[in-house]
């Protein structure tokens, strides 16, 4: 099998230019996902009553899940809610309005909203109750305790997990093509549509999303070891 | 006035029953020693005054407020807390924060006081506790008695009407338990309210005004450390305080 290189070089630079939005599809679901993982990992924590059962749900349901089956059906389901709002609430919009990077970023958040959700719950519930007690006892109140005694404790533990899980969100981004929003992925693909030569396109993508993690994975690095050095200052 | 009042306290977890109705007077400016053996429920005592434990059944008194633990409001809960303070058998430092910040933690976010007024408080404090020199140490840096005596210097900062102790030396190293004690005996020659609960029987005599000998959850014996060390009356305390040996200490 001949691999044409220079071809593969060409894919790689016109992929490259759809980078940013992959950034933009990766970035704004990991920062909206971050605002609901948070809510919906205080809530399950504090046991707020019917709705930490209900996100408990939320949870288990989306895992069970595969990622592109989230994007299919928010694609399919898109205009009739939109519209369907819209008409209710009596705005002029409809979901001839609404961009497919829109329904992309949306089903990134719902996957990655599930997925931060653990990581927050999880470095809440690693930090010892004893913190939380403590601050009782000098009279904090719950919300208080939380914000200056737990919280930041858990994002010292949450911090390189959170790393991954933009990582996860930054592969998952390329499923977006799957509902024809242009991405590194189906960019590298249109110009493989002309000489077929899809190999070369997939070895080129791949570079571009390796590429990608590996610098993510370095900032991750730095700041964990930054992190670490706080660390090893703890009790 | 003043002082620390429970009265027929109740607390079950699931289907065990834990504290069965306890009464407790302690006067302002009492030391109360808290006795009995492991399991009887003298943590959990503790805990329901500054509701750690939310107690079934029961009222508590600390200061002028008091607070029936069957419709207590989170209001109530809270006011009462701010009253308390506690030193913890595994002292339950602040992570990431230093002595200084452990110390001042309370003063600012609670009580409102300046950042530079609550680190003069703060140094002051830590230097009575004999840790001048390590303001800006972090909890791993500290050994177990210096962390203990932070611990202490947190619940000094906030002028609790009381200070609930639960064994605050049984976790550390024998060397380590004289510093902690001493810096007790201080605070308690101090006028400080104070809820004891220790296994160490001769700091107990000598510091309490009162002490009281909790079994299965009922309070058995209480009364001058006298007389409960050197003629208890209940055959369980007896045989708890045999295991002492504090009548060869004590008598004469
Ligand atoms: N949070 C809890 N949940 C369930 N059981 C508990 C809890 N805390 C204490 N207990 C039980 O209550 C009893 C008394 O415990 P505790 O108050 O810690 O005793 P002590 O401090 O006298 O050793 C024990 O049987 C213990 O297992
Ligand atoms: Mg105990």
């Amino acid at each position: 099998m001949n691999i044409d290189l220079s071809f593969v070089w060409q894919a790689f630079l016109y992929g490259l230019a759809y980078l940013p939005n992959t950034l933009k599809l990766a970035f704004s679901a990991f920062l909206l996902s971050l605002v609901f993982g948070i809510v919906i990992a205080g809530i399950r924590f504090f046991k707020v009553p019917f709705l930490a059962r209900f996100f408990a749900l939320f949870v288990t349901f989306l895992k069970g899940v595969p990622m592109l089956l989230v994007m299919f059906v928010v694609f399919a389901s898109a205009s009739r809610v939109v519209n369907g709002l819209a008409a209710l609430l009596h705005l002029p919009f409809s979901a001839k309005d609404v961009s497919l990077n829109a329904i992309g970023i949306v089903a990134l958040t719902i996957f990655g909203t599930m997925i931060i959700s653990e990581t927050i719950r999880g470095a809440l519930t690693s930090v010892d109750n004893g913190q939380f007690e403590a601050g009782f006892s000098i009279g904090l109140t719950r919300t208080g305790a939380l914000v200056r005694i737990v919280a930041p404790q858990a994002v010292i533990i949450a911090a390189p997990v959170l790393c991954n899980n933009i990582i996860g969100l930054i592969k998952a981004s390329a499923l977006c093509y799957m509902v024809m929003v242009e991405e590194v992925m189906s960019g590298t693909l249109k110009v493989a549509s002309s000489n077929y030569k899809y190999f070369e396109a997939y070895l080129a993508a791949a570079a571009i999303y390796w590429a990608l993690c590996i610098v993510i994975e370095m900032i991750a690095k730095i700041l964990r070891a930054k992190l670490g050095k706080y660390r090893t200052k703890l009790a | 006035m003043g002082g620390v009042k429970v009265h027929n306290i109740h607390k079950t977890f699931g289907k065990n029953k834990v504290l069965h109705g306890i009464d407790l007077d302690v006067e302002h400016g009492d030391v109360v020693a808290v006795i009995g053996p492991s399991g009887s429920g003298k943590t959990t005592l503790l805990r329901c005054i500054n509701f750690l434990e939310h107690a079934d059944k029961g009222l508590i008194t600390v200061g002028e407020q008091t607070v029936n633990t069957e419709k207590a409001s989170k209001k109530e809960i809270l006011a009462l807390r701010r009253k308390t303070a506690m030193v913890f058998q595994l002292y339950n430092l602040f992570n990431k924060k230093t002595a200084l910040e452990n110390v001042t933690e309370g003063l600012i976010a609670v009580q409102k006081v300046s950042k530079k007024e609550a680190e003069a408080k703060a140094r002051e404090l830590l230097d009575s506790v004999g840790l001048q020199s390590k303001y800006g140490a972090y909890g791993s840096q500290l050994s177990g008695g210096q962390q203990q005596r932070v611990a202490i210097a947190r619940a000094m900062a906030l002028d609790p009407e009381v200070i609930l102790f639960d064994e605050p030396t049984s976790a550390l190293d024998p060397e380590l338990v004289g510093e902690v004690l001493s810096v007790m005996r201080r605070l308690a020659k101090g006028g400080q309210t104070m809820i004891v609960v220790t296994h160490e029987m001769s700091f107990a005599y000598e510091i309490a005004n009162k002490v009281v000998f909790i079994d299965q959850g009922l309070i058995v014996e209480e009364g001058d450390p006298r007389d409960v060390f050197l003629t208890p009356k209940d055959e369980r305390t007896k045989q708890f305080l045999a295991r002492f040996n504090l009548s060869s200490q004590y008598s004469i």
